[in-house]
């Protein structure tokens, strides 16, 4: 019988792009217009999950406990910021922040007015297959 | 979606694009933005009337092959519809990208309001933009031109447009940056007014490098009503107000061709934000200001946004951030933000 593959999380492309600055990192969810920024601890862990590390890798890694890693990871879920994958073994070496201090998100949604300025319009579409507005509700 | 059914849909799209110009009416125009060759073929009398005075023109030498080539037409005026599009009805995102079209090579948005199709191949340098009707495209174009299809090939060739406005004196410039209403266009066309170079008061290209370089893309400035009556009547923005077109917002639609900066080293980037009284610059960490500013850059453009947040991160990272409290007392801005590049070219220089 085969090993099952354990399970990893990625960020979800294309809707989730990152930058790292000054060693932490700034997510922002395009579908969702917020954004978020990482302490160190937490871009530590996100930059493993880019990688396709398990939660119990990247807790090795860290020389962390794993509830400390599966909590954020949570949470990451939550924001709709990362997707199941498989996991891969992955080579990056990445520092290991102090076990004492929690990784932290946080979440800004102050722009997402922006966002809904532009939603998604229901589609018919023409002879020629191009999309065709409907008239609003009401 | 294959590779070669994307490929072939640009293909057929550039068929039907150069055959709208040549049927004609149609004008071709040549531009340099950040010193890329690029020419532009507008089809129909409408499109031609309403894009061509917002694109800055510049030479192409006679035996000098452009870099990037775009075309626009629209149905209306050619008769002619875009080829039947290899995506479905569920491929129509949010900020009105296309799912498998977000990134390089092959990039296309579609407004549904305007019915408006932009897509291009940026390894190829090819780019069109095709309007259902140009009489009712999106209001804000003519300010912008075809600036999807421009941002996506530029791009490839190391610059990139940005949602920001770009001031100087001399040699040396600041990057304004910040979303719709913070007070970009009036800090702009003060300084300008106050005598001082402008690049951009909107969207502005920016080469990476050390220094990072800014550059004009488009040939116009807008001012709102409120903006130039808190210009005054000093410098010649009332002359240039004269006969100006109005945009969505009511704003006028300032010809700048003719003043435009071609080029500044930049020293810093400021965050204005509208306040009860012009301040001096404040500093503030780059980190705080990508937070600040990254989704209302981005939101502003369809695809490549990895790349765009990437440069903005450069930018921020490369240069000192400042925030500037801009306020009706407009003179005192081209005096905080002169002061501040006289300083930074000075430590530059030394």
């Amino acid at each position: 019988m085969n090993k099952p593959v354990p399970l990893a999380f990625r960020p979800r492309r294309p809707d989730v792009i990152d930058e790292a600055f000054d060693g932490e990192a700034v997510l922002v969810h395009m579908g969702t217009g917020c954004y978020y920024a990482l302490n160190a601890p937490a871009t530590a862990i996100w930059a493993l999950l880019q990688e396709g590390r398990s939660p119990a890798a990247i807790a090795s890694s860290l020389k962390w406990e794993p509830p400390q890693v599966e909590v954020f990871i949570e949470q990451l879920r939550a924001e709709e910021l990362v997707e199941e994958a498989e996991a891969d073994a992955g080579t990056t070496v990445v520092d290991a922040p102090p076990a004492a201090s929690e990784p932290v998100l946080q979440r800004f949604s102050d722009m997402q007015d922006l966002l809904m300025l532009d939603p998604i319009h229901d589609i018919d579409l023409d002879g020629d297959g191009w999309p065709v507005t409907r008239a609003p509700a009401g | 979606m294959t590779a070669a059914a994307s490929e072939d849909f640009v293909t057929r799209l550039v068929d039907v694009a150069r055959a709208a110009v040549a049927a004609g009416p149609a004008r071709t125009l040549t531009l340099r933005p950040a010193g890329v060759p690029v020419r532009v073929h507008l089809a129909g009398e409408e499109l031609i009337d309403r894009l061509a005075p917002g694109m800055l023109e510049g030479l192409i030498a006679a035996d000098e092959r452009p870099a990037i080539e775009l075309w626009a037409f629209d149905g209306a005026g050619s008769g002619r519809a875009a080829p039947r599009p290899p995506w479905g009805p569920d491929d129509y995102l949010q900020r009105e990208e296309i799912a498998g079209w977000t990134r390089p090579p092959r990039l296309a948005s579609y407004s549904n309001d305007y019915a408006t199709l932009s897509v291009a191949d940026t390894e190829a340098g090819l780019g069109v933009q095709w309007l259902r009707d140009a009489t009712v495209m999106a209001p804000w174009e003519g300010g912008a031109p075809l600036r999807s299809i421009l941002r996506w090939t530029l791009a490839r060739h190391g610059a990139h447009l940005i949602h920001a406005a770009a001031v100087g004196t001399g040699a040396d410039g600041v990057l304004l940056l910040g979303s719709g209403g913070a007070g970009k266009s009036t800090t702009a066309l003060a300084c300008l007014q106050a005598g001082m170079a402008l690049v951009s008061d909107d969207y502005t290209l920016v080469l990476p490098g050390s220094p990072p370089t800014a550059h004009p893309a488009f040939a116009i400035a807008k001012a709102g009503a409120a903006s130039l009556e808190l210009l005054g009547g000093g410098g010649d923005l009332p002359a240039r107000a004269v006969g100006a077109r109005v945009d969505w917002r009511g704003k006028l639609r300032l010809p700048i061709a003719d003043v435009v900066c071609p080029s500044l080293a930049l020293r810093a980037v400021i965050l204005p934000h509208v306040a009860e009284q012009t301040g001096a610059p404040v500093r503030v960490s780059g980190r705080e200001a990508l937070r600040t500013i990254a989704v209302s850059t981005l939101l502003q453009l369809p695809g490549d946004s990895a790349a765009t947040l990437t440069v903005l991160r450069e930018l921020l990272a490369s240069l000192p951030v400042y925030t500037l409290d801009v306020g009706p007392d407009v003179a005192a801005i081209p005096e905080a933000i002169g002061a501040l590049i006289e300083t930074l070219a000075a430590e530059a220089a030394a």
